[in-house]
């Protein structure tokens, strides 16, 4: 059982389907999993390097950062961070207790500011914990990037807290090497008037493994979850996400669009949105469209709406799997554009809407640049 | 000055009930500037002659075959059709989500002409095309297809006719789905083409409301996956007074 200092809380109530979901600090609440659980069942956990068994950490993770004006960053140790980050998994917990030097970024009471701070790590050969807090204090506005390259193992966790009426442009990218493995826990804490609106893009690693949670601290939040992903070359990419609407007329918009391509490639989307009777007056919608672009790619995608109150605006959810349309090739084939070029142009039609949601200019064609490099690479 | 001769051509799909043959033998030859009218009742397989020839691959050619200028065309990949001087007006143009306009006709003349189109000319010119069709230069920004009234794609595809230049360009039922203004507009574009560049066209029709902006060289009735009667304007004005009974009964008793 949890020391003192230690926290638990249930998320989701135990049902004939499944036992109750928890989030806790301490590893020991979660037993080392073996493929079978609901949580663990698509995750290939021989591929995870003991991250969910016993992997100890064999050095501290490296942050870099290029921070906008008037941003501040830290790097502290357990002692000097505080922190209420709960686990919802034993590869989460698991990290949550292991690293050592977390990266703290603060964005100042009312600070605005239209420059980019990007925050890179480098996972290095071998097993790393990391643990990045993003502070957004009461009327800022800021974008923050996320990107982890390299090729080690590591499990990083993330939180980032959006004080009341703060603007939080939050974009995670992971590009690691192809025997790159990184397991994230994200979680977003939304207080009232704020918005955060968080895209993740999943292009290189081998595996990757994506728990976005959010949950509201204040009534009249809204968070946009959006996620691209690219499995191809026997890529394993798996994004769970938790939306927990306990507060009252808050707003969440889940969008993933993912593809996959090659033999043995995954991609796995869980998105479950939870309605507390309390929260009366959510507008929630989740989508999750995905294109397999050969018969070797596996697509799994579950879409779970619960609602316990019945003064909802809006909840709704939807889940779509295809593939290449084949009359899409045959149209611009048709005006001499080449199989290639036509599947390249089809694949990022597919996925442009939602890069279209961030006007920031170098953000986008950096973006672009590295999706269109991926849908490049799936067709070679 | 080009010709597309199609021999015998025999085409099969692929059904729940087995394979089908929708072509029994079509022969037909389409010349530079002139205009040679399709016209049949609906079922007949004047839309799978279309597809056959451009290469959709949902149909299979057991026999005959299609040339242009000599070469091959049953032999070439799709696009290699299109590089050869084949243009195809579909009647259902397909939405291509998150590709617009303007990237779209880009990237087909880049491949058609070898070369990326030099910017400035080319926005110039793709303007001036979507003037003549009167759409909005707007329209360049929207996602192909996405969106468009029947007329408007249909607008899409003759603008495409007119900045690819085909050689050979077969119209499936561009009439369809218009009503009288966006016809005229429509044919308008398509006797610029035969004018301008001395384009070939198999028009596809189901109707003679075209014929009259539209005038054919040639008029051909096709019922039941051949070509059954072929003559001049005054063919279509029969069809028009009588139907295709006569035509259909014609096959029947064959």
């Amino acid at each position: 059982m949890s020391s003192a200092l230690q926290e638990k809380e249930i998320l989701f109530k135990s049902t004939d389907a499944r036992p109750d979901r928890i989030a806790s600090s301490n590893p020991d609440d979660f037993l080392v999993p073996n493929g079978r659980e609901e949580e663990w069942r698509y995750t290939p956990l021989k591929r995870v390097g003991n991250l969910h068994n016993d992997a100890k950490a064999e050095q501290d993770i490296n942050y870099e950062i290029v921070a906008a004006g008037g941003i501040t960053h830290s790097i502290l140790s357990r002692d000097e961070v505080k922190t209420k980050f709960l686990a919802t998994d034993r590869i989460s917990s698991r990290t949550q207790s292991l690293w050592n030097k977390a990266l703290v970024i603060d964005i100042p009471q009312e600070l605005e500011t239209k420059d980019l701070t990007w925050i890179k790590t480098d996972i290095k050969s071998g097993v790393q914990y990391g643990h990045i807090i993003i502070n957004a204090k009461a009327h800022s506005k800021a974008t923050i990037i996320l990107e982890h390259v390299g090729e080690g193992i590591a499990g990083v966790n993330c939180e980032i807290i959006a004080d009341v009426n703060s603007n939080i442009d939050f974009i995670t990218v992971y590009d690691l090497a192809r025997k790159g493995v990184i397991v994230s826990e994200h979680q977003f804490v939304i207080n009232k008037d704020a918005n955060i609106r968080s895209l993740v893009v999943q292009l290189g690693g081998d595996v990757v493994r994506y728990v976005p949670r959010a949950k509201f601290s204040g009534n009249h939040g809204a968070v946009e979850l959006l996620g691209v992903f690219l499995a191809t070359n026997g890529q394993f990419f798996e994004n769970r996400v938790f939306v927990d609407h306990n507060m009252k007329d808050c707003k969440s918009n889940v969008l993933y669009r993912g593809g996959a391509q090659g033999e043995g490639s995954h991609t796995v989307w869980v998105g479950d949105v939870l309605i507390r009777k309390i929260a009366t007056g959510t507008n929630t919608y989740e989508m999750n469209r995905n294109l397999l672009l050969d018969d070797g790619a596996r697509a799994d995608s579950v879409p779970n709406l619960e609602i316990e109150t019945g003064e909802v605006e809006k909840a709704g959810h939807a889940s779509v799997t295809g593939r290449l349309d084949d009359d899409q090739l045959f149209y611009l084939m048709s005006r001499g554009i080449d199989e290639p070029t036509a599947r390249q142009l089809v694949i990022e039609g597919f996925f442009s809407g939602i890069f279209g949601e961030f006007t920031h200019p170098e953000l986008k064609e950096r973006l672009n640049e590295r999706l269109n490099a991926a849908i490049e690479r799936s067709h070679k | 000055m080009s010709e597309l001769v199609i021999k015998d051509l025999h085409v099969t799909v692929e059904t729940d009930d087995g394979t089908k043959e929708i072509l029994r033998g079509v022969d037909l030859t389409i010349t530079s500037g002139q205009t040679h009218a399709i016209m049949g009742p609906n079922g007949s397989g004047k839309s799978t002659l279309a597809y056959a020839v451009a290469g959709h691959p949902k149909y299979t050619i057991p026999s005959g075959s299609v040339t242009l200028d000599g070469a091959d065309v049953l032999d070439m990949s799709v696009d290699e059709r299109a590089k050869a001087g084949l243009f195809l007006a579909m009647q259902y143009p397909v939405e291509i989500p998150g590709v617009s306009v303007s990237n779209f006709l880009r990237s087909s003349l880049t491949a058609l002409r070898g070369e990326a189109p030099k910017l400035r000319e080319w926005i110039k010119e793709m303007n001036e095309a979507m003037k003549e069709i009167g759409m909005d230069p707007t329209f360049s920004e929207r996602n192909v297809n996405e969106g468009f009234s029947g007329g408007e794609k249909k607008r899409h595809e003759i603008l495409q006719l007119e900045l690819m230049k085909p050689k050979i360009a077969i119209l499936d039922e561009t009439d369809s789905g218009l009503d009288v203004d966006a016809l005229r507009i429509v044919s308008e574009g398509i006797n610029r083409t035969v004018e301008r560049n001395n384009t070939g066209v198999l028009l596809i029709t189901h109707y003679t409301r075209i014929l009259r902006y539209v005038k054919p060289d040639k008029v051909s009735v096709f019922v039941d996956g051949r070509v059954v009667a072929t003559g001049g304007q005054e063919l279509a004005e029969e069809l028009e007074a009588n139907g295709y009974v006569k035509f259909s009964k014609a096959t029947a008793g064959a």
